[in-house]
C-alpha cells in the first residue's frame, strides 16, 4: 500500500464542528494518513483532541458532555460579552489541564483573529487551553482573550477554514483536505434566523420574534452570516485546497446544540462522496484500489 | 497639459460605499469632468449609489456638492410607518431625497447606470438597473440591521456593500471595452479596526451616553462591530484584488465614520486630492499602445 500521507483544515462552525470527528475516523478508516492538522473555532477543540490521540468515540463523548454542562455562562472577571463562557471553560480547564502543543501526537496550528488590526494569528505553542478559549471566542457572544499583549477571538472571523496554516506544517507535497462546514453563497439561508432558548412557550415565542428590534437584529445576523460565507469562498479561492470535504451540516444553527452522533455520521458521509478524488490525490492508490474492486458481473 | 496625443480618454467607473466617506466620490467626479475624461458607464453601491444616482441624472459635481450640503445631517434617521425594521430608520432622508429623485426613473438617467444590493433570501448580489430610483438607491444603502431592507420584485434587499464594497465587476459589465477606475473608501486591511458611534438621539445628556458605553453590553456590542469592520474590509480587499480595476483611487478618509455629520466640500476635497495622485498613471492608460492591447484584450476574450 503506497503511504498516504494528507493535512486537514478543520473549519470553524459551532456545533458543525461536530461533523469534524466523522471527516477524521472515515480519513483514517480509509488508510489516509493525517500528518497535520490547522484548525479553529470548535474545528479546533476537535483537533486538539485528534491530536492528544483520543479516538473517535472519546470525541464524541466529550460533545455529549459538552451539550449536557452547556457552553454559556458569564464571569464576573472576563471580557465582555453577551453569553460568556464558563461552562466550557471550566470542562476544558479540567480536560486539558496543562497540556501544551508539546504534547500532540500530530502537528497542530489553531488560528484566532487579532481584532485590533484584522490579522490572522496562527498558535503553535503554549497551553492548549488557552488556544481553544481564543479561537472559540465569536466576537461579542464569547469574550475576546488576551493573549500576547493581544486581543483574540474566532478565528473565523477572517479565515474560516485555515488552509495555510494547515499547509505550512507539511511538505509541498502533501495534498492538502479543506473540511467546510459554511453553504457556498447565492444557496439560501436555511437556518432559522433567530433561535430562541426552548424553556419560551412558542406562543410567547412567535411574539419576541415579531418584534421589530429582534427582527432588525436578524437582518444583521443574515447579512452577518453572508459576509462570513462570501470570506470563505474567497478564501478558498485564494489557498487552493486540493480537496475540499462538505459535510451536509449547513442547515444548523452554529449555537444549536444537535445530536452528536448524528452530525458526527454527516463528516463520514461527507468523506465517502469525496473518496474518489480523495483517492486521485495519490495516484499509484487508486490504481491499487481499482485492483482491489470487484469486476462487475 | 497632459492632453497631448490623448484622445477620447473614455472610461467607466465604479463608485465604492461608506456613508459619509462617500461624499469624496464629488471631488473625484470634479476632477474627472475637469479634466476631460468622459464617463460612459457607472455603477456604484451604497453612499457611491446615492452620487451615482444623481451624477447619472446629469447633475454637475459642483451642484451635486451643494444639494448635499444643504441637507441637515442631524436629520438622517426615523422611522416610516409602512417600513421594515431596523435601529435607525432612514425616514427623514429618504423624504429628503423624494424632493430630488421623486418619480424618477433609470429611464432618465443620461449614461448606463448600475446600483448594487444584496438579496437577503437569496444570498446573492443584486444589479439594478430598471425600475424607480429612489427605491433603488435606498435598497442600496440599507446597512443591514441599522436601515431599513428594502421590497423590490418579492426580493429582501440590503446594501450593496455587504458582499462587494467596491462595484468594479458591474462597471466592467456595463462598458466591457472600458477601463474601470474604481473609488474605494474602506480602509486597507491592517489598520485598527473602526467601532461604529452610532448617532445618539440629542435629548440624551452627553453623562448619560458616556455610562452606557461603559456598560458590558455595549462593550460586547463593540466587539461584534469591529468584526463586522474587519470581514468587510478582508472581503472588499478580496474582490479588489480578484476583479482588478485598471486605476484604483483610495481617498484618505479611514478617519471619517459612516455615519458621521462631516462638512461635504471638505471631504470632497479628499477625493480631488487622490485624483490628482493616480492623474499620471490615469493618463498612461490612454497612450496608443495602451488602448490597441486593451482592444485586442477585449476580442480574445469574446
Amino acid at each position: 500500500m503506497t503511504h498516504k500521507g494528507i493535512a486537514v483544515a478543520l473549519g470553524g462552525g459551532g456545533v458543525k464542528g461536530v461533523s469534524h470527528i466523522g471527516v477524521l475516523r472515515a480519513l483514517t478508516r480509509n488508510g489516509f494518513d493525517i500528518q497535520a492538522i490547522g484548525a479553529t473555532s470548535m474545528g479546533a477543540l476537535v483537533g486538539v483532541l485528534f491530536g492528544l490521540g483520543h479516538s473517535p468515540d472519546e470525541m464524541e463523548q466529550v460533545f455529549h458532555c459538552l451539550k449536557r454542562t452547556g457552553y454559556s455562562g458569564r464571569d464576573k472577571q472576563s471580557e465582555p460579552a453577551f453569553l460568556g463562557l464558563r461552562r466550557f471553560e471550566k470542562f476544558v480547564r479540567g480536560f486539558f489541564g496543562k497540556k501544551t502543543f508539546h504534547d500532540l501526537k500530530t502537528p497542530l496550528i489553531v488560528t484566532a483573529t487579532e481584532i485590533e488590526h484584522g490579522r490572522e494569528i496562527f498558535i503553535r505553542e503554549g497551553l492548549l487551553v488557552e488556544a481553544l478559549l481564543a479561537s472559540v471566542a465569536l466576537p461579542g457572544i464569547f469574550p475576546a482573550r488576551r493573549m500576547m499583549d493581544m486581543d483574540l477571538v474566532d478565528g473565523g472571523v477572517l479565515n474560516p477554514v485555515p488552509v495555510e496554516a494547515a499547509r505550512s506544517l507539511v511538505d509541498a507535497k502533501t495534498p492538502v483536505a479543506a473540511v467546510v462546514l459554511t453553504a457556498p453563497l447565492g444557496v439560501p439561508a436555511t437556518m432559522e434566523r433567530i433561535v430562541l432558548p426552548r424553556f419560551i412557550p412558542r406562543w410567547l415565542a412567535q411574539r419576541i420574534k415579531n418584534l421589530r428590534f429582534i427582527q432588525a437584529i436578524d437582518i444583521f445576523l443574515l447579512s452577518q452570516d453572508m459576509l462570513n460565507r462570501a470570506i470563505t469562498t474567497h478564501n478558498l479561492d485564494r489557498s487552493q485546497p486540493d480537496i475540499i470535504i462538505r459535510p451536509n451540516v449547513t442547515h444548523l444553527y452554529t449555537l444549536d446544540t444537535g445530536y452528536v452522533t448524528e452530525i458526527a455520521l454527516e463528516g463520514d458521509q461527507a468523506v465517502r462522496r469525496a473518496l474518489p478524488d480523495l483517492l486521485k490525490l495519490f495516484p499509484n492508490s487508486a490504481e491499487e484500489a481499482m485492483q482491489h474492486e470487484p469486476r462487475p458481473a | 497639459m497632459y492632453n497631448e496625443g490623448v484622445i477620447n480618454m473614455e472610461i467607466s467607473l465604479a463608485l465604492g460605499g461608506g456613508g459619509s466617506k462617500g461624499n469624496a466620490h464629488i471631488g473625484v467626479l470634479r476632477r474627472l469632468d475637469q479634466h476631460g475624461f468622459k464617463i460612459r458607464a457607472i455603477a456604484g453601491t451604497s453612499f457611491g449609489a446615492l452620487v451615482t444616482a444623481f451624477y447619472a441624472l446629469g447633475y454637475p459635481p459642483d451642484e451635486i456638492e451643494s444639494i448635499f450640503s444643504s441637507f441637515d445631517q442631524t436629520k438622517v434617521y426615523g422611522h416610516a410607518p409602512d417600513d421594515e425594521p431596523s435601529f435607525m430608520g432612514i425616514a427623514g432622508a429618504a423624504a429628503w431625497l423624494e424632493t430630488w429623485l421623486g418619480g424618477k426613473t433609470f429611464a432618465d438617467l443620461k449614461i448606463p447606470t448600475a446600483l448594487t444590493a444584496v438579496d437577503l433570501n437569496s444570498a446573492k448580489e443584486v444589479l439594478l438597473s430598471e425600475g424607480d430610483l429612489l427605491d433603488a438607491v435606498l435598497a442600496s444603502a440599507a446597512i443591514p440591521g441599522i436601515f431599513p431592507a428594502r421590497r423590490i420584485n418579492d426580493m429582501e434587499l440590503v446594501d450593496g456593500g455587504t458582499l462587494d464594497p467596491v462595484p468594479v465587476a458591474p462597471a466592467r459589465a456595463l462598458a466591457p471595452n472600458l477601463p474601470v477606475v474604481a473609488v474605494a473608501l474602506n480602509v486597507p486591511m491592517g489598520e485598527p479596526a473602526q467601532s461604529w458611534s452610532l448617532p445618539r438621539p440629542k435629548y440624551v445628556p452627553h453623562s448619560i451616553t458616556e455610562r452606557l458605553s461603559k456598560m458590558r453590553y455595549a462593550q460586547a456590542i463593540d466587539v461584534v462591530l469591529r468584526s463586522v469592520d474587519i470581514m468587510n474590509r478582508a472581503v472588499s480587499e478580496y474582490r479588489l484584488e480578484v476583479d482588478k480595476p485598471e486605476i484604483l483611487i483610495r481617498p484618505a478618509v479611514s478617519d471619517v465614520e459612516t455615519l458621521e455629520q462631516v462638512s461635504v466640500g471638505e471631504i470632497a476635497k479628499r477625493g480631488e486630492q487622490a485624483f490628482d495622485e493616480i492623474l499620471p498613471e490615469l493618463m498612461s492608460l490612454f497612450l496608443w499602445h495602451k488602448r490597441l492591447a486593451r482592444t485586442l484584450n477585449s476580442w480574445s476574450q469574446r
